[in-house]
């Protein structure tokens, strides 16, 4: 009789050995695998690479359009090309050749940050189009945008190749942009967007 | 034997109780995994909405902003240069320019979803008072010591003096000598001077008199160039040039002994140009030195820009070449 029960109790300490140990093993694989991995976790995605990237983005172009260096790049057009010098007609594939396109290659082409250079502007009609100023490719998922408004008016002179003056007003060049408003000396008013991505 | 059996009984009873002893052992262990993950995460994720950003498109704002600003300062130039034929023109042109930089800009914003406005609220008519042909300082009439205009402010105050006809003197004989002089009399009585002069500190020496008689020199390259508004001679900041706010609103501009020196000179006041003294200008149309044109004085702008966060208003002041109070 005696040894019958144990028997039973040896099976019965037997199983609720087993479950626990189940339970046991269940709860770490739970909560090794409800353990966060947010955008925040350290990796070349982590937001705030990106938050960086979009502070520094933005901070380059203030102090570019303070300088007047980025108009003096929208400014470096070949009118009898219709381009910028230098440039395919996708635009070009690193900086452009001008203080502006120094300062980014500087500021993010070294640091292995690749980014495109789009440019906006507005046609009589009221529509918006773009205009590709750098193409490096397309943007991953995590690139981040920053851009700056440019007045670019009647009497403004685009550049030679040299970068030197020319006589040549806006008024009268084939310009990528047309001109807004005859009656007025403003020409068109250029959205300078800078989209930057890790490469 | 009656003992032995009740002994097997409570040893086996034992052994039950640590079984159960067993799992909830398994089962306090497990809870106390999953409250450690549960904290864990609860850390990663206040980490992670304290690093959010603001909330508000501040970044935007401010960008438009500037570039209404600078937009504002530019056109307002431009306008007080070429459209200066009348108020009517000066005030239509400079609206007119600024509503087309508005209405561009604003479609570009638009496409964000955020409404940016520029309304031009006011402007000052002012007068622009130039010599630009290298003369003596004296007015149409010939006259040295002449008063330039009476109860105004000025803005954008730029001299270039040559010493070709410069007194010789000191800071001891300022007043005794005939040096050349630009007072500045405050509504008060209080006179601000100015003395150009062939001193002994460099090839031009610039002194400035306060009221109560402390006098500031420099000397200075030849030509010297003077901005008395943003307070700088030869580029260089001078402290002794910022007394504007002491000198209040409203003074009289006058020149002494005007034929000690050469040189060219221009300034806006907020007086219109009616009232300005005729005798003493040439008509703009002559090409005679010193002349009078119209001019804007001031332009306030109203900067409204709205997104979805955010309502932001702002009145900005456009007065380029003033004094910064």
């Amino acid at each position: 009789m005696v040894s019958l029960r144990r028997g039973d109790r040896g099976q019965a300490h037997t199983l609720e050995a087993v479950v626990a140990g189940m339970v046991l093993l269940a709860s770490i694989v739970f909560a090794l695998q409800v353990t966060a991995v947010t955008p925040l976790t350290g990796s070349t995605s982590s937001q705030h690479i990106e938050n960086q990237q979009a502070a520094v983005t933005d901070g380059l172009l203030t102090a570019e359009a303070e300088n007047g260096t980025i108009k003096e790049t929208l400014l470096y057009w070949n009118s009898t090309r219709t381009r910028f010098y230098g440039a395919s007609s996708l635009g070009y594939g690193a900086g452009p050749p001008t203080a502006f396109g120094a300062q980014l290659n500087r500021t993010l082409g070294d640091r292995n940050v690749a980014y495109n250079v789009n440019l906006r502007h507005i046609r009589p009609g009221g529509d918006r189009r773009t205009i590709r100023l750098v193409y490096l490719g397309e943007p991953s998922d995590h690139a981040s945008v920053a851009t700056q408004l440019i007045t670019l008016y009647d009497d403004d002179r685009i550049r030679h190749g040299d970068g030197s003056l020319s006589n040549e007003e806006l008024s009268s060049t084939d310009y990528f942009a047309r001109n807004i408003d005859q009656d007025s000396r403003v020409y068109n008013v250029v959205e300078v967007e800078v989209v930057a991505w890790r490469m | 034997m009656a003992d032995v059996t009740s002994l097997r009984r409570r040893t086996d009873r034992q052994e039950a109780e640590r079984g159960q002893l067993f799992l909830i052992g398994a089962l306090a262990l497990a809870v106390l995994l999953i409250t450690v993950a549960l904290l864990l995460n609860t850390a990663i994720y206040t980490e992670n909405l304290a690093t959010r950003g603001g909330g508000t498109d501040s970044a935007e704002v401010i960008g438009f902003q500037n570039a209404a600003q600078a937009q504002s300062v530019d056109a307002f130039e431009h306008v007080n240069r070429e459209h200066n034929a009348s108020y009517g023109d000066l005030r239509g042109n400079y609206t007119a320019s600024m509503s087309v930089w508005e209405d561009t800009a604003a479609r570009h914003r638009a496409a964000e979803g955020h409404v940016g406005e520029v309304t031009v609220n006011d402007t000052t008519e002012g007068t622009r008072i130039v010599q630009d042909d290298e003369r003596k300082f004296t007015d149409a009439n010939g006259n040295a010591s002449w008063e330039l205009v009476a109860d105004a402010n000025a803005r954008n105050y730029t001299i270039t003096a040559q010493p070709s006809s410069l007194v010789t003197s000191d800071t001891g004989n300022l007043t005794i000598d005939p040096v050349f002089r630009i007072a500045f009399e405050a509504s008060n009585g209080d006179v601000w001077s100015i003395y150009i002069y062939d001193g002994t500190v460099g090839d031009i020496t610039v002194a400035v008199v306060e009221p109560d008689g402390t006098i500031d020199s420099r000397g200075a390259d030849s030509p010297a160039r003077l901005d008395i508004t943003n307070a700088t001679l030869d580029g260089d900041s001078w402290d002794a040039l910022r007394f504007f706010d002491d000198l209040g609103e409203g003074y009289d501009v006058s020149y002494e002994y005007g034929d000690a020196t050469t040189g060219t000179y221009s300034l806006v006041v907020d007086r219109n140009v009616s009232s300005v003294d005729g005798t003493q200008y040439h008509d703009d149309s002559s090409g005679d030195s010193p002349y009078v044109t119209r001019a804007l004085y001031d332009a306030e702008i109203d900067i409204v820009y709205q997104t979805q966060t955010a309502y932001y208003e702002a009145k900005y002041r456009v007065a380029p070449g003033e004094d910064d109070a």
